[in-house]
């Protein structure tokens, strides 16, 4: 707990501090975490997340990896961080998979047609996601 | 390699008609009645609690068993000990804590560290050999303390060292210092209930019928379990309530068995422990 408080403290400081006061929505290519351990994809994912940032992924977590996130996210929880929400679509032959994101509290609006993909995103600025089978809905909340 | 020995377990025990116990881990998230069903069978079966029931989520910030619970399903018997996991949450937020009345602890038994005062924290201190100084402030004992004793020797230490836990006063809601201690533990017991998932043999999934399936902690808990090879049955819970929809359950995921119950009202049990039952070797 504290190694994680310690290494954390100047994002911490930095998502205080925050000049946009728009979203930040970070979509990361698979390929470029691909070499990594799963330990240090988790890592470079909250790292983001942290910050203050939405992660978007081309493709899904698996159950194990996703239970990982969740362990790597609780060890993180201090005071300043709450935790996250996410969402993972798995890759589907059958359905369409169609993705579309609504961030209500901003204009931010887009469509995104993948086999596959992962959403994080920090806690305090996710009012809720809704998902369907094959689609999920994000409404954000306006950062104060 | 575990369902490799999952399944050998298996078939020794069908070979030898064993009356190994099952672990049977009772997983969801906060507040869909984990506890509440714990104690149901646990008070049917033993005549004993498991743990407290609230509305407030998180808690249950330790894993709760209930060892030799013997149930009758049918004419099967099922011999189990009963794992009622903390609720898991992909965020925990202390300010959540601080709408709720504090919980009239069950003297002794889940001591947390909000229990102690001075004194008790002295008391295990000189008992660990821990060294503080006279002028020593109760945060910075509890800081040591903390560092030496585990959050699951507590309760027996607080025992042994015949420390006396007042019942909390119902009355006043949690003030910071003790909503962050709970967030803590709470975000302990939520990584404590997901390395379990590697030591239960069954899984009862609890879902509140009045809320959507679909959220990603259930698909992630349904996915390891999955992944794991372990048998699991969903409890569409909370049937009494008029808002229930446990259709929306069955219909959400087709791929397990789904009983529809009130663990309030202790209704449809039978079909709960004959479902568990079909599932053991
Ligand atoms: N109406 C209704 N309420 C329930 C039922 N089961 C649990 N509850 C309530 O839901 C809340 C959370 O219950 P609890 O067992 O502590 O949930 P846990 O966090 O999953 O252990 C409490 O207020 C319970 O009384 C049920 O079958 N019907
Ligand atoms: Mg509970």
């Amino acid at each position: 707990m504290a190694k994680t408080k310690a290494k954390s403290k100047p994002k911490a400081k930095k998502t205080k501090t925050r000049k946009t006061p728009g979203l930040d929505m970070d979509f990361i290519s698979m390929k470029t975490l691909s070499d990594l351990t799963v330990e240090k994809r988790i890592n470079t994912i909250l790292k983001k997340v942290k910050e203050g940032h939405m992660v978007v992924l081309d493709a899904a977590l698996d159950a194990d990896e996703e239970a990982k996130l969740v362990t790597a996210t609780m060890h993180g929880i201090d005071g300043e961080f709450t935790g996250i929400e996410f969402c993972t679509l798995e890759k589907s032959n059958t359905m369409a998979v169609n993705v579309l994101m609504r961030l209500l509290s901003s204009i931010f609006r887009a469509s995104i047609t993948k086999p596959g993909l992962t959403f994080v995103g920090p806690s305090y600025l996710i009012e809720k996601i809704k998902r369907d089978p094959d689609a999920f809905y994000v409404s954000t909340r306006r950062k104060n | 390699m575990k369902q490799f020995i999952r399944k050998l377990r298996g078939l020794f025990n069908r070979l030898f008609g064993s009356k190994r116990e099952i672990r049977l881990g009772i997983y969801g998230e906060p507040n869909t009645g984990k506890t509440t069903i714990a104690n149901k069978i646990s008070m049917d079966w033993l005549g004993e609690p498991v743990g407290v029931v609230s509305e407030m989520p998180h808690t249950t910030r330790m894993i709760q068993k209930k060892e030799h619970v013997e149930v009758k399903a049918g004419n099967k018997t099922l011999n189990m000990n009963l794992l009622d996991m903390p609720g898991l949450a992909t965020q925990v937020d202390y300010k959540q804590f601080l709408k709720y009345k504090r919980l009239p602890s069950n003297p002794g038994s889940n001591v947390s560290f909000s229990d102690l005062s001075v004194s008790a924290l002295k008391k295990i201190a000189k008992n660990k050999e821990i060294k503080l100084t006279a002028k020593a402030k109760k945060a910075t004992i509890l800081k040591k303390v903390k560092a030496e004793v585990k959050d699951s020797e507590l309760s027996a230490l607080a025992k042994e060292l015949k420390i006396k836990i007042k019942a909390k006063k119902i009355t006043g809601k949690y003030v910071q210092s003790e909503a962050k201690t709970l967030a803590e533990e709470a975000t302990k017991a939520i990584i404590e209930a997901i390395k379990w998932l590697d030591n239960v043999d069954n899984v009862i999934v609890m879902m509140d019928s009045t809320k959507d399936p679909l959220t990603q902690v259930n698909i992630m808990l349904l996915g390891n379990l999955e992944a794991k090879g372990i048998p699991v049955v969903i409890c569409a819970n909370k049937t009494d309530l008029p808002k229930a929809k446990p259709a929306a359950i069955k219909d959400a995921f087709p791929q397990h068995p789904v009983v529809e119950i009130s663990a309030l009202k202790g209704t449809n049990l039978d079909e709960l422990y004959s479902t568990i039952a079909g599932q053991v070797a």
